[in-house]
Order: structure tokens, then C-alpha cells, then sequence
């Protein structure tokens, strides 16, 4: 019983990190708009890597919750570890950003996707540590 | 050991009138020996749980002296007297009182807790079985009925093997049969050379006492 | 005894989640509250030490729509010139003591990047203003075309960045000043009067007839002995029509009230928290204590000192109060030290935070003062346990 309710916590917590990568990062932590003329901003093609990253990760969350195999469950966490940590690694590591464009990018969206990426990965390396088997 | 009560009163003042004071045990000598089981009955509000109360060191008399093998118990500081009577009396009080984040075991096991002493699981198992709730281990109080609990309360009273034994309606909520097991256990605990005090409602206990007092108007007398 | 604090913790886990919130609520506005103000004061003294000069000389234009002050405190770019002799003209104004120009001029974006960045040139042989904070990292020489790019520029030592045409290498990073210095790019006089010409070249300059070898964007200036700096900008506004001079330290001044202002408000903040935090805790220690009355008069029966029992309601204040407070801090670090630079941006203010073992220190303190409010509170209900009729409370029920 006891065992059950970390494992929803965890899984809840992992939810919600990868909901505020995919969906977060469109609506809070989003970067620059479009340039005059409608051209993107690299940060635009960051933004929407760590959209494609956040939302399969969100899928996997969500199996994370529902699947009834113990082992399966265990497995699919392990899976957000380094998918968190490949989504904290796309803001100016994988994709390079503007110099200083506008703030925004550096100021808001990296530290929140590094923040969640990280989050997401310890929080999967947890839940397959201490998930029960079956 | 021996308790000794020596010309003890309790004076209580109703706060809602400062010259409206009454005594709840008048002067009284009382004697509770080892090897014996005392039976104190009474209507409500004749004093005996004032009494017991006093006897088991929880409140202080407004005169006179309670002495346990020659010691003053109310001249020893609080935390002295606390200590002594966590290893010598073993109380069991009115109503429901487990701890109820605790499970049975733990509340059983909960008087060695107090001071950090080795709990002697054995004596916890033992008085279970005996009791008849070795099932409820691991149980939580809110999954226990009234019965259930008042065993768990007479067991942790006993777990340390006290040389004195207050019991406040031990058999409040037990059925005649359960009543009975546990005036059998606590007539034993009086054989094996505790001081027992029970008070009680129960006609029944008179079968088990060695000696039976009454108590009415805060005045004691021997039956 | 140890034990029962955390099973009695553990057993109602609504209420103690409830109450570590409130400690954490409490760590959280000391540490954020106290790291915004700290940062605020740094930023200002980060600005003064910045801003260096007694007295800056800009063209009269760039005063007119705040241009300058914009560029020197909100960080938008901008540029403007005024000729050389003009310069001089102020330069031999009696009271001009250390004098030392600098030069102007915005980027425009490359093709991945919109916005400009405002790049400031200066005289190596003059200069003692910029000079000091560069020399804090880099102690060469800059070359044509050498670069220094401020902390906030995601530009790099070797990185190469180009300028009208004009490609440039980032010789250094200058250190965070929590000042628009942070999102500057500094270069020497030979170099910026290189970019002023290419602007022209392509036409992307709006000073069209601008000579970059015989202009100058601003002066800065060092009282001379015996001048004050009022003295001396009053002299130069009533003989040097077509310019504009005035004290570095009236621009300080209106930060410095907004500041003042803005930490006040922070610190009034905090005490409202804490006071409404404290009240609550207070009471909820009352009332947890308040229905586990029969529970602690059990103990009392048992052999538990009225002593110890106090101290069972002190551990489980002691155990909630420093786990919430500890979450609430790391909380605020995880918040407060990544989003810095949204913070900067919304308060529009010098904002540099303090260096780690000053952010070390507070959120000790925010954690203890958490702490010791919490037991405080829990000091109350604490004394009152201790006091119990245990008779009383038992006989209660029946």
C-alpha cells in the first residue's frame, strides 16, 4: 500500500515534469516570437525539439501511471532518464542559441527546460530503483 | 511493594465560584499491599477515581502523604517521580486510550519507549495471546473495537511486570466472558506479588477481591 | 520518544503536509526576499562603480528622448555622435580633470537574430572606466578586431562574430555587473571607428555625414582638484550649447529611490508572510495539540515527565518546521538562481547576485529563522501540554 503511493507520487511528479516540457514550453517557457518578415529564431527550433522530447515523454508518463506490469513500469521510467536528460541538453548545448537576441530564450526557457530535464531523469531514476517488480 | 496513604484529602474549587470548594476524598488512610487484590466501588462522583488518581502519583493530595516502599511520591520532582512510576505502577485508565498513530505492538511496547529501555517483546507477545488479541499485532487503534482496546490498554499496563496495578473500569466495553478473563489475569498479577487497585462497577469483581472497599461522599470504608 | 514524534508525524499526514508547507511558505520569502534585496544593493553598487565618471558629456539629441540614459540603464542600443571639435570645446572648459571618450554603436542582427546589441568603443590611452572591469579578466592588449563580450552574451573567448561585414574574434568575457555592461560588447577605438565606417559603407548608419575618425559619442569626465562635479556640469550646459553634461551620480540617485522603493515593498513582504505564517502555525500547533489532549494524558499515565511531553510537541514542531523549511529553500534556490534573469527584466533594476557563499549563508539563515519560528509557535502549545490534569482529561470521555 504504502509501496503503491510513493509509485503514484513519483509517477504523478513525472507527469508533470514532462507536461511542462512538452506543453510548458509552448505556453509559459516559450521563446521568441517570429522576426519581421516571419523568419524563426534558432530558439524557435529549440522550443520545438524540447516540444517533440516533452510530449513523448509525456506518453511514456502516462504509461508510467496506467500499465499494470511492475516491470514494464520500471523499464518505461528508466527510459526518462536519459530523455530528460537529452531534453536539458537541447537549450544552447545541442542547439545553439542567439547572441543575447532577446533575453527571453536564456532567461526563461533554458533554465526551465534544464530544470525539468533534470527533474524528469532523477525522478525516472527513482521510481526504477524503489518501483516495485511485481 | 507497598503503598501506603497517609491522612490524604483532595479539595477541589469549582472555578465558577471561588468559595464553592468541596472535598472529592476526605481524610483517609489507605494501605494497598502486595500479594492482594483491593476492589473499590462506589456510585460517580463518590471520589474513588480522585482516589486512584492519587494513589498513582498523577494527582497531588491536598493534604497528608502517599509513600511507595517509604517513598514520598509527591516529594520527588516530576521528572523522578514520572520515571519511577513508568517502572513500578502500571495504570489502566478510564475509556479509550491507545495512541492511535501507533500500532498495537507499538502501543503495547510504548512504557519501555518512553525512557529508550529494551522492550521486552517476549512479555508484549505473551500478554497478547493471553488477552486474546495476538491477531491484532499489527493493527491500528481505529480498526480495533471498544473490547479490542481496552485489552491493548491492560496489556501495556502490565508489559513492564509493575509491582502496583490501578485499574479504572478495567471491563468497560467487555462482554462476561472477556470481564471475567480479565479479573482471572489481574487476580493472578496479585498472586505473582503485584499491589492490584481495582475500581470498578462490576458486582462480579467481588468474587475476585481480597479485599473490598466502598467508597461514597469522598469518605472511604471497608466493606 | 524520538520515534513516536515521526509515527505521530507520519499518522496524520494531511496536517503535517499542511504544515510543512507553511515552513517551507516562510524559508521561501525569507531566502527570495532576502536574495532580491541583496542583489538589488549589489546591482547598485555594481552601477556606481560602473558608471566611474563624475560627469558624462553626450550630444544634446541623445538627452532629448532619454536616449542615453536607456542605453546606460534600461540596456536598449542606440548610438549618436558628436564631432571631435566639439569635444574639444568641452575638453578645455576650466575644471575637466581626467577626460577620456567613448564610442557608439548598435548592431544589426545576423540572420538567425533580430535584435541588436549595443557596442561601446574605447580610448586604451584614456579610458578609466571600462578598462578596470575588462582588466578583471583579461589583462592583454586588445587588438584590431579583438572583442569583449558581456556575461549575459552567449558569445565565447574565440568565438567569431560579425559586424556590418567586419568579422570580429571575442579575445574575452567580461564578469556579470548586473548592469547593461552584461549585454555590451566592448572594443577599442581603432576597432569601433572600423564598424562606424562599414555601417556607412552598407548604409545602415543613421548619422549618414558622421566622420568615425573626428567622432565621439560621449565624454567621460573626472572633476578636476578644486571642482566640484555640479560646478563643472553647470559650466559646460551654459557654454556648450549643442551638448548635454550632467552627474553621473543624479542617475544613481533616481535608481537608487526606485530601489530603495522596491526593496522596501520586498522587506514589507516578507513580515507580512512571516507574521500571518507565524499566527497560523501558532494555531495549528494549538489545535493539533488541542485534539491529541486524552493521547498526551495517556503518556502522563504511562510514566512520560510533564517535561518530556513538551518535548514530544517541541521534536514534531522541530521535524516539520526544519523538513518544510528545508524543501522551501531549495525551492527558492531552484527558482530564484535560474530565473535570475527574468527577475532582472521585470524589476528593471541593477540586479547582481551575491557570490555563492553569501547565497550559502542566507538560506542557513532563512532555514534556522524557519526553524526557530516554527518551535516558537510550537513553544505555546508545548507549555500548555506540559500542564495538563491528566484526571480530568481522562475521566473527559466518560
Amino acid at each position: 500500500m504504502k509501496r503503491k503511493a510513493i509509485e503514484w507520487i513519483l509517477g504523478v511528479l513525472l507527469l508533470g515534469c514532462s507536461l511542462c516540457l512538452s506543453v510548458g514550453v509552448k505556453l509559459v517557457f516559450h521563446a521568441c516570437g517570429p522576426m519581421e518578415g516571419g523568419k524563426w529564431m534558432t530558439c524557435h527550433w529549440a522550443e520545438q525539439a524540447v516540444l517533440v522530447i516533452g510530449g513523448v515523454m509525456t506518453v511514456i508518463s502516462l504509461l508510467v501511471l496506467f500499465v499494470t506490469s511492475g516491470g514494464m513500469r520500471k523499464g518505461l521510467a528508466l527510459a526518462l532518464v536519459p530523455l530528460g536528460i537529452g531534453a536539458a541538453l537541447i537549450p544552447n548545448t545541442m542547439i545553439k542559441l542567439c547572441m543575447m537576441s532577446d533575453m527571453r530564450f536564456h532567461s526563461v526557457m533554458k533554465p526551465a527546460v534544464i530544470i525539468f530535464g533534470i527533474a524528469a531523469a532523477v525522478l525516472g531514476a527513482v521510481y526504477a530503483l524503489v518501483g516495485k517488480k511485481d | 511493594m507497598e503503598l501506603i496513604a497517609e491522612k490524604v484529602t483532595r479539595e477541589f474549587v469549582r472555578p465558577s465560584g471561588k468559595t464553592n470548594r468541596f472535598f472529592a476524598v476526605k481524610e483517609t488512610d489507605f494501605a494497598l499491599q502486595s500479594g492482594r487484590l483491593t476492589v473499590l466501588m462506589g456510585r460517580s462522583g463518590s471520589g474513588k477515581t480522585t482516589l486512584l488518581n492519587m494513589l498513582s502519583g498523577l494527582l497531588m493530595p491536598s493534604s497528608g502523604r502517599i509513600t511507595a516502599d517509604g517513598k514520598d511520591l509527591y516529594a520527588m520532582p516530576d521528572k523522578e517521580l514520572s520515571r519511577f512510576r513508568c517502572g513500578h505502577f502500571g495504570v489502566i485508565p478510564q475509556g479509550q486510550t491507545a495512541i492511535h498513530s501507533l500500532t498495537v505492538t507499538e502501543n503495547i511496547l510504548l512504557p519501555f519507549a518512553l525512557y529508550g529501555d529494551a522492550p521486552d517483546e517476549a512479555r508484549a507477545r505473551q500478554l497478547m495471546e493471553r488477552l486474546d488479541i495476538a491477531d491484532l499485532a499489527n493493527a491500528r487503534p481505529a480498526e480495533l473495537s471498544g473490547g479490542e482496546l481496552r485489552r491493548v490498554a491492560i496489556a501495556r499496563a502490565l508489559v513492564r511486570k509493575p509491582s502496583l496495578i490501578f485499574a479504572d473500569e478495567p471491563t468497560g466495553d467487555l462482554d462476561d466472558e472477556n470481564t471475567a478473563e480479565v479479573f482471572r489475569f489481574l487476580k493472578e498479577c496479585a498472586s505473582e506479588g503485584a499491589a492490584v487497585l481495582v475500581v470498578t462497577h462490576e458486582n462480579d469483581a467481588k468474587g475476585y477481591a481480597d479485599v473490598m472497599l466502598k467508597m461514597s461522599a469522598g469518605v472511604l470504608t471497608q466493606e | 520518544m524520538k520515534s513516536l514524534a515521526i509515527k505521530n508525524l507520519k499518522g496524520r499526514p494531511v496536517r503535517t503536509a499542511v504544515l510543512m508547507v507553511l515552513a517551507a511558505l516562510l524559508s521561501f520569502t525569507a531566502l527570495g526576499g532576502t536574495l532580491v534585496v541583496a542583489s538589488l544593493g549589489k546591482g547598485l553598487d555594481s552601477l556606481k562603480a560602473r558608471l566611474g565618471a563624475d560627469v558624462m558629456v553626450v550630444p544634446r539629441e541623445a538627452t532629448m528622448k532619454k536616449k542615453f540614459e536607456d542605453i546606460v540603464l534600461q540596456g536598449s542600443t542606440g548610438y549618436f555622435y558628436m564631432s571631435s571639435a566639439l569635444a574639444d570645446e568641452v575638453i578645455q572648459r576650466e575644471g575637466v580633470g581626467q577626460v577620456s571618450p567613448q564610442f557608439f554603436l548598435a548592431s544589426t542582427g545576423s540572420s538567425c537574430c533580430s535584435i541588436p546589441v549595443q557596442i561601446i568603443g574605447f580610448d586604451p590611452d584614456t579610458d578609466f572606466t571600462v578598462s578596470p572591469w575588462i582588466k578583471r579578466t583579461y589583462g592583454g592588449e586588445l587588438g584590431k578586431y579583438d572583442i569583449v563580450a558581456g556575461s549575459d552574451l552567449n558569445a565565447f573567448v574565440g568565438d567569431k562574430l560579425s559586424f556590418y561585414g567586419v568579422e570580429c574574434t571575442v579575445a574575452a568575457k567580461l564578469e556579470k555587473t548586473g548592469t547593461t555592461y552584461d549585454t555590451t560588447v566592448f572594443t577599442n577605438k581603432d576597432t569601433i571607428t572600423a564598424l562606424i565606417q562599414s555601417s556607412l559603407d552598407k548604409g545602415m548608419n543613421d548619422f549618414k555625414d558622421t566622420d568615425p575618425e573626428h567622432s565621439v559619442s560621449c565624454l567621460m569626465i573626472n572633476a578636476a582638484d578644486g571642482t566640484s562635479p555640479e560646478e563643472l556640469v553647470n559650466d559646460i550646459n551654459i557654454h556648450c550649447k549643442k551638448v548635454r553634461a550632467f552627474r553621473s551620480g543624479d542617475m544613481i540617485n533616481g535608481i537608487a529611490g526606485s530601489l530603495s522603493g522596491v526593496s522596501q515593498m520586498i522587506r514589507l513582504l516578507i513580515a507580512a508572510v512571516w507574521v500571518l505564517g507565524i499566527v497560523i502555525l501558532l494555531l495549528a500547533f494549538t489545535m493539533s495539540v488541542n485534539e491529541r489532549k486524552k493521547e498526551f494524558a495517556v503518556l502522563r499515565v504511562m510514566g512520560a515527565s510533564r517535561a518530556k511531553l513538551a518535548g514530544l510537541v517541541l521534536k514534531e514542531a522541530l521535524c516539520t518546521c526544519l523538513g518544510g523549511s528545508l524543501i522551501g529553500a531549495v525551492v527558492g534556490l531552484l527558482v530564484l538562481l535560474p530565473f535570475n534573469g527574468v527577475i532582472e527584466k521585470t524589476l528593471a533594476l541593477p540586479f547582481l547576485l551575491p557570490n555563492a557563499g553569501s547565497i550559502t549563508c542566507f538560506a542557513i539563515a532563512a532555514v534556522a529563522l524557519s526553524v526557530i519560528s516554527g518551535a516558537a509557535a510550537a513553544a505555546v502549545s508545548a507549555w500548555r501540554v506540559s500542564r495538563i490534569d491528566t484526571g480530568l482529561i481522562l475521566r473527559g470521555d466518560n
